[in-house]
């Protein structure tokens, strides 16, 4: 009776074509299914969620407090980013005026339409750091197959 | 590592307030220190304090952070001395400042939170707070409470809130506000409420009235209702410090009074009975002529608040029904014996 018994757990999508009632089992689930409950587990809802901080109402205030300065710090340096790039944009306007007044013909050409000229696929997309390898040392072309 | 935070102006009482300050000393020190030099204060097990651990390095980051937080509220203030240098008659400018420099004060931030019954709310930071607190669920519970009950349109047209009303009745010791539209029982409102109106804007001396409706009287003749006036204040001053309207001071000021408190009396089988309180700002003392109630059974409260120029501000409601201690209310203040609706009068 165990080796049948067994035989089905393991094998327990296949369905017996006989229901056979067994005596109550106590161990719990076979281990194939314990490792799925376990990884289903780990991986539900209320994990993922962050744990509520308890904290007593002196560091509750001092955490908002904490977290209001942060915000200040990032909005100030954010401003600052963009007024920079304000500064740029409204230079580089002023010095296309100033062609456009020095020498119109300059100014034609530099605004000339360039048919059938897109935008290079191998330009990368400007960032601020430089790549975490710069340069492979160890790079060989490919040898072509003879 | 310093035992207390930066010093600067959050720390000078010579030109704020001083309830800008927590007041017990021991969690003061606890919110102007980096770390807790006396534990965790403000949790009151043994136990509790004992397991508790303040997050990693918040000792370290937390004096910058109030230094940032408190710089900023010293330009907020000098750009207010600038003002006021230039002889600024923009008190709301100011106040918009005053709440500003004061809104990220840890200390502000700690009473406001913990300690909102005792707030002072003649300083602008306060009231802010307070009007925060309340938007977020007293207002909207007041508004629902005459919209699903229909005393609005029944009694006024419609109501934008400014005040917040809180209402209780003295029939007990218990500290407790009636819940807007609550079933309250005539044995509870068998004496006047205590009402506890706070303004959000500054406010000294300010005149209020006070009417409390009921729609429900029943006018038999005309197959109708009437509108039974059952309470009427008028030229009731109240401040930011000093907004409750409780027995005391009604006796200390009985000009006060328009038409004496008349305590729901509801008939039997007529139902549930809503009683509307409505609270009025004035422009000035209200006129003897216009403000005379000659008829309370039969009161027209458009046409008095129209006459009056009152502006409504806030309301409260409530709502009675027929119950054993009626008689008793009504043997009490000296009224008729009641009538019995049933369908065999009719």
């Amino acid at each position: 009776m165990y080796t049948s018994r067994a035989a089905i757990r393991v094998v327990s999508h296949v369905k017996p074509t006989q229901q056979v009632r067994y005596k109550r089992d106590k161990t719990g689930l076979n281990p194939q299914l314990e490792r799925i409950v376990s990884q289903l587990s780990v991986m539900s809802a209320g994990r993922k969620q962050p744990r509520l901080l308890k904290l007593c109402n002196e560091d509750y205030v001092k955490h908002k407090t904490v977290m209001k300065a942060w915000s200040h710090y990032r909005k100030a340096k954010i401003q600052e980013n963009e007024k920079l790039l304000q500064k740029q944009y409204e230079s580089m306007k002023e010095a296309v005026s100033e062609l456009q007044n020095l020498s119109p013909e300059l100014f034609e050409i530099a605004n000339e339409h360039q048919y059938g000229k897109r935008f290079p696929l191998e330009l990368r997309v400007p960032t601020e750091y430089p790549p975490r390898q710069i340069w492979f040392y160890d790079y060989f072309p490919k040898q072509e197959a003879k | 590592m310093s035992s207390s935070v930066s010093r600067g102006i959050w720390s000078n009482f010579t030109n704020r307030s001083k309830s800008l300050a927590i007041k017990s000393a021991k969690l003061q020190k606890a919110v102007l220190s980096p770390d807790l030099p006396n534990g965790p204060v403000s949790l009151k097990a043994l136990s509790s304090k004992r397991k508790y651990y303040s997050p990693i390095d918040l000792d370290k980051i937390y004096p910058l952070a109030y230094e940032i937080l408190e710089k900023k509220s010293e330009k907020i203030y000098s750009k207010i001395e600038d003002l006021k240098k230039k002889g600024s008659e923009n008190v709301e400018e100011i106040n918009d400042l005053l709440v500003e420099a004061e809104i990220n004060n840890p200390e502000v931030v700690y009473n406001s939170l913990y300690a909102a019954n005792t707030i002072d709310l003649t300083q602008p930071v306060y009231r802010h707070y307070a009007k925060k607190q309340w938007e977020s669920y007293n207002k909207m519970i007041t508004m629902q409470r005459l919209e699903t009950l229909s005393i609005i349109p029944d009694t006024l047209p419609t109501l934008e809130p400014e005040v917040d009303v809180h209402m209780k009745f003295p029939h007990n010791n218990v500290d407790t506000w009636v819940e807007p539209g609550s079933i309250l029982s005539s044995n509870v409102t068998s004496k006047p409420p205590i009402f506890k109106i706070t303004e959000f804007k500054e406010s000294k001396n300010d005149l209020y009235t006070i009417l409390i409706v009921n729609p429900d009287t029943p006018d038999v003749e005309n197959n109708s209702y009437t509108t039974t006036l059952h309470w009427a204040l008028k030229d009731v001053e109240l401040s930011n410090n000093d907004s409750i309207i409780d027995i005391q001071k009604l006796d200390s000021n009985p000009q006060y009074s328009i038409v004496d408190y008349l305590p729901p009396t509801p008939e039997k089988n007529l139902g549930k009975q809503r009683f509307a309180v409505w609270i009025f700002r004035q422009d000035g003392k209200l006129n003897e002529e216009t403000s005379k109630v000659e008829n309370i059974n039969n009161f027209q409260i458009r046409e008095f608040v129209e006459n009056n120029k009152l502006q409504a501000v806030g309301a409260h409601a409530w709502r009675s029904v027929w119950d054993l201690n009626v008689e008793n209310v009504r043997k009490e203040y000296g009224l008729p014996a009641g009538r019995i609706f049933s369908r065999d009068s009719f």
